[in-house]
């Protein structure tokens, strides 16, 4: 039911629309601001609550989400094989991911404001362009997010007034540090996928598949990036490289674009195909955590929620355009 | 998902209090991210009936220094590991030399010469 709150009459209970960063000046706006002012929101927990050998430091809401991205990543579903992990290399990857967006409801508590959506990256779009100018397109100018240094030093992620606090060492341990972000767009692999590569994983009809990991054909795998010639997903964060590469790659915002995007192509697919996940409980324990009814791993939200929950988020948001 | 009691959840006292539940999960969050030394892949197929599995186990040094990790080997034959979860390789020569460029100040902090400047860790990555 619409009501009101704030000055600013913003209308509430109504579902989100997320909107193309590059396309949409206030999703812009909204998400920098978002992202400055939980990085600067500090709940109590400090790195010694995370076994963070050092002094303590204060780790701030946003720092939390790479945390929980990282932890999940370690946690090997089943623990004896070293493949699938709670949100990769797996069916949940899509739903678990989609929970991790929900980032986008702190953005609207800090905000103030519950008509805040979180923009999508459409990558294919830059991916259309020639490789010299992917690196110059609109997104890693200053008037968008900044663009690529061993310290990025424009736009509003810029050194003086974005600091990394928290990543991950060459043996995957979390530490704490103080530095500034880190980008080496285009270092690694030379240009991003295309609109004709998301056009092909659309096409694909089953959404996962027995071994349920990197060797699975369907969907989820082409999406996430393990099979196919583009990577999709996983060739974004390539890209990007720097902070984009390790486990705790939700530190550079950037990241929450593009699985915005991702989470933007499951969508399009699920209403081509309907709503539908694999596996059920029928499948073995061995797939716990990325079964249709299981708890999807997390640590900053109690009640369990399921891919089952998530498949429709319509009461949540809506995406402006769908590929 | 019920959006009234998400929207709690986010509350802060509400990721304070689940934060809490999962106090003895976090506080192991500095741990490697899986079990190295004696970590062996283990992959499996099935063929014409017959049951095949293969055990790896990889034993690397940089610069005389083990580098233990705990890398997992696709049937494709492609490996992969955590310190670079969005990619995977098709030799570990390759792999490693990534994490080399990735990681190259930590490396260096072993005494060995950096791949680049690296980043500005808070703390080395002795092991």
């Amino acid at each position: 039911m619409p009501g009101t709150s704030t000055a600013r009459a913003v209308i509430t209970d109504m579902a989100a629309i997320r909107s193309s960063i590059t396309n949409n000046a206030e999703a812009r706006e909204n998400f920098v601001r978002g992202v400055l002012l939980l990085k600067d929101e500090f709940l109590g927990p400090t790195t010694a609550d995370f076994g963070i050998t050092g002094p303590a430091e204060p780790l701030s809401t946003y720092d939390l989400f790479t945390v929980w991205h990282h932890l999940a990543m370690g946690r090997l579903t089943p623990p004896t094989q070293g493949d699938r992990n709670a949100a990769h290399s797996g069916p949940v990857f899509l739903p678990w991911h989609r929970l991790l967006l929900l980032l986008e409801l702190q953005f609207q508590r800090v905000l103030n404001d519950d008509n805040v959506g979180l923009p999508y990256w459409d990558w294919s779009d830059d991916g259309n362009l020639p490789a010299a100018q992917q690196l110059g397109a609109t997104l890693w100018q200053a008037t968008g997010i900044g663009g690529s240094g061993e310290s990025v030093s424009d736009g509003p992620f810029r050194s003086d007034q974005f600091r990394v606090r928290i990543d991950s060492d060459r043996f995957g341990r979390l530490r704490a540090t103080n530095r500034g972000l880190n980008r080496e767009l285009g270092n690694d692999i030379a240009t991003l996928p295309t609109p004709a590569d998301v056009a092909t994983a659309l096409q694909l009809p089953e959404y996962d598949s027995d071994p349920w990991d990197r060797d699975a054909t369907g969907f989820r795998n082409t999406l996430e990036g393990w099979i196919g010639p583009s990577g999709l997903h996983n060739r974004v964060h390539v890209w990007v490289g720097g902070d984009m590469a390790p486990a705790t790659s939700p530190n550079d915002p950037v990241f929450y674009l593009n699985h915005c995007d991702v989470d933007r192509i499951w969508e399009a697919w699920m209403l081509d195909r309907g709503r539908v996940y694999v596996p059920d409980q029928s499948v073995s324990g061995d797939l716990a955590m990325h079964r249709l009814d299981d708890a999807m791993y997390s640590i900053l939200i109690a009640q369990p929620i399921t891919p089952r929950d998530v498949l429709d988020a319509s009461d949540f948001y809506t995406y402006d355009k769908l590929p | 998902m019920d959006r009234t009691q998400l929207k709690q959840a986010a509350q802060p006292d509400a990721v304070r209090a689940a934060l809490g539940a999962n106090s003895e999960e976090i506080g192991h969050a500095a741990d490697p991210h899986h079990p190295t030394g004696d970590a062996v892949d283990v992959r499996t197929a099935h063929y014409k009936g017959h049951d095949i599995v293969v055990r790896t186990r990889y034993e690397i040094t940089v610069d005389g220094q083990p580098f233990d990790i705990h890398l997992s080997v696709a049937n494709s034959g492609r490996v992969h590991y955590h310190g670079l979860p969005s990619r995977d390789f098709g030799s570990v020569i390759d792999l490693v030399q990534k994490a080399i460029d990735v990681f190259g100040d930590e490396f260096a902090a072993d005494g060995q010469p950096a791949g680049h400047a690296g980043h500005q860790h808070g703390q080395g990555g002795d092991h």
